[in-house]
């Protein structure tokens, strides 16, 4: 997977040569084609809208402003989403209380008996992969979300390839160990409100 | 599929369809925009002199050099200061020669910090020189102004040329006013009071920068969430780019739905200032204060 870049190859390139050259227009259709994949990433890595956006800012102005001394057209997008990791590492090491007041909101929302039926995989997942680490959060979104082989990976989070091996492992463990312990409290609480 | 049961081989397929169901299919309609008017605002570095040609995944030095290459720093700034500590006279004339720092381009390629007590400016129409205290960085810059705040998200600063105003700042999404705003202060002024979705006090005179303006507090009365996007914005400049469009962090509702706005004429040029939340008491209206007070116009 790619940043979901316009075009074929070659006119993205010619975009990224443009845009090097300080072409803001052609700056702006690679941002307008790779906007919404970045923050999905930001957004899974960081768990708030907002965040997710100040990082996108910060990650495409930065692009915008270090293009002319970009090595190699071809590594647009590795440099990209680098970029973005970057910035969603600056923002989460700034707000990382933020998910313990989510969790709070969570567990003090009332829930309906009808609800229960709603509360399937994805908001577990959802739960579970908020209590991970950032790193973690990083390697799976880039992992599962972006589909990029490890070595890519390890390039976005400028990591050995073997660390990001290591917190691939200890992310997916993590995360089946959180959804079988939301197991655990789940079928109580279905029992008791129903 | 249930968490224990679930094959450890299908994990992976299973993880990628709920991470892109999970994650918002569409960035919010204006990010582009916020963007496009930050990059139009920043300059590209130049290109990279060919000495330093080298990959930028290049391996980095060794331990052991970087220590040895870190000690002889250290040894070098040693043996100046010490130089310089001894010869006070020459510190002194050094010090009394420089009236005190210049303003200095606040960067506009990230939010870090920024540092307390130097004066920065934003490179924006209307130049605004300002210092903060310490824990404050910048939210955002744009055509239109610029926007400071604390790190804790708590209260911020922000100013901007502001040629209109939404219709009706909760559905902004309906546009600005047509026809638009008159070029007065007192266009913008009668215009901010009759606001709706917002309880406006009464205007009062106020100095900002050492120029008079006119200030006025206002309370947000809608619920966010109820409006378009989520947002609250209300001011609109000419770029036709969202002034007031940066939420949580940047908006009046997320500092309790409070703002202060100074209305004022810098060189003909209409400027809103806005404060969150209104000054009352305490060390984070100290701080919103000792911005104000710094500020000054060019």
């Amino acid at each position: 997977m790619t940043t979901g870049l316009p075009g074929d190859g070659v006119e993205r390139s010619r975009l990224v040569e443009m845009a090097m050259r300080g072409d803001h227009d052609a700056f702006g259709r690679l941002a307008a084609a790779s906007i919404d994949r970045l923050h999905g990433v930001a957004w899974l890595i960081l768990r708030d809208r907002h965040d997710a956006e100040d990082a996108v800012q910060d990650a495409l102005v930065r692009a915008w402003r270090e293009l002319p001394r970009l090595r190699g057209i071809d590594r647009f997008d590795a440099w990209l989403r680098r970029l973005l990791v970057n910035a969603c590492h600056d923002i989460g090491r700034r707000h990382r209380r933020h998910a313990a007041m989510r969790l709070v909101e969570l567990a003090v929302e009332p829930v309906a008996v009808d609800s229960w039926r709603a509360i399937d995989e994805r908001e577990r997942l959802g739960r579970a992969f908020e209590r991970l680490p950032i790193d973690q959060r990083t390697v799976l979104a880039l992992t599962h979300y972006l589909g990029l082989t490890g070595p890519e990976v390890a390039a976005a989070v400028g990591a050995p390839l073997a660390t990001v091996k290591s917190r691939l492992r200890y992310a997916s463990a993590a995360l089946r160990a959180a959804l079988d312990a939301d197991d655990r409290v789940v079928e109580p609480l279905r029992g008791r409100v129903s | 599929m249930n968490g224990p049961d679930r094959d450890l081989k299908h994990e992976s397929t299973w993880l990628a369809d709920l991470l892109a169901e999970e994650a918002p299919r569409h960035a919010r309609t204006g990010l582009l925009d916020d963007v496009l008017a930050r990059t139009k605002t920043t300059s590209q570095v130049g290109p990279r002199p060919w000495w330093r040609g080298v990959a930028w995944d290049r391996p980095r030095p060794s331990r052991v050099l970087q220590i040895a290459l870190a000690g002889i720093l250290v040894v070098v700034i040693g043996s100046g200061l010490a130089l310089f500590g001894s010869r006070p006279a020459e510190r002194g004339s050094l010090v009394g020669a420089s009236p005190g720092p210049s303003p200095r381009l606040a960067p506009a390629d990230a939010w870090p910090p920024l540092e307390p007590g130097v004066p920065y400016y934003f490179d924006t129409p209307v130049r605004v020189t300002f210092s903060v205290p310490a824990g404050w960085t910048y939210s955002f810059t744009n055509p239109a102004g610029s926007f400071v705040r604390n790190e804790q998200h708590t209260a911020g600063v922000g100013w901007f040329v502001t040629k209109n105003l939404y219709r009706d700042p909760c559905h902004w999404l309906n546009g600005p006013l047509d026809p638009p705003l008159g070029p007065g202060v007192d266009d913008l002024v009668n215009a901010l009071l009759k606001l709706p979705g917002f309880v406006v006090g009464d205007p009062v005179p106020a100095i900002v920068g050492g120029l008079p303006a006119t200030s006025l507090n206002l309370m947000q009365t809608v619920s966010t969430s109820d409006c378009d996007e989520g947002l609250v914005p209300y001011g609109r400049e000419v770029a036709q780019v969202k002034v007031w469009s940066e939420t949580p962090n940047g908006g009046v509702e997320s500092f309790g739905g409070t703002s202060t706005v100074r209305v004022l004429s810098v060189g003909g040029t209409r400027l809103m200032v806005i404060s969150s939340p209104i000054l009352d008491t305490g060390s984070t209206a100290s701080e919103v204060e000792a911005i104000l007070d710094s500020m000054s116009f060019e």
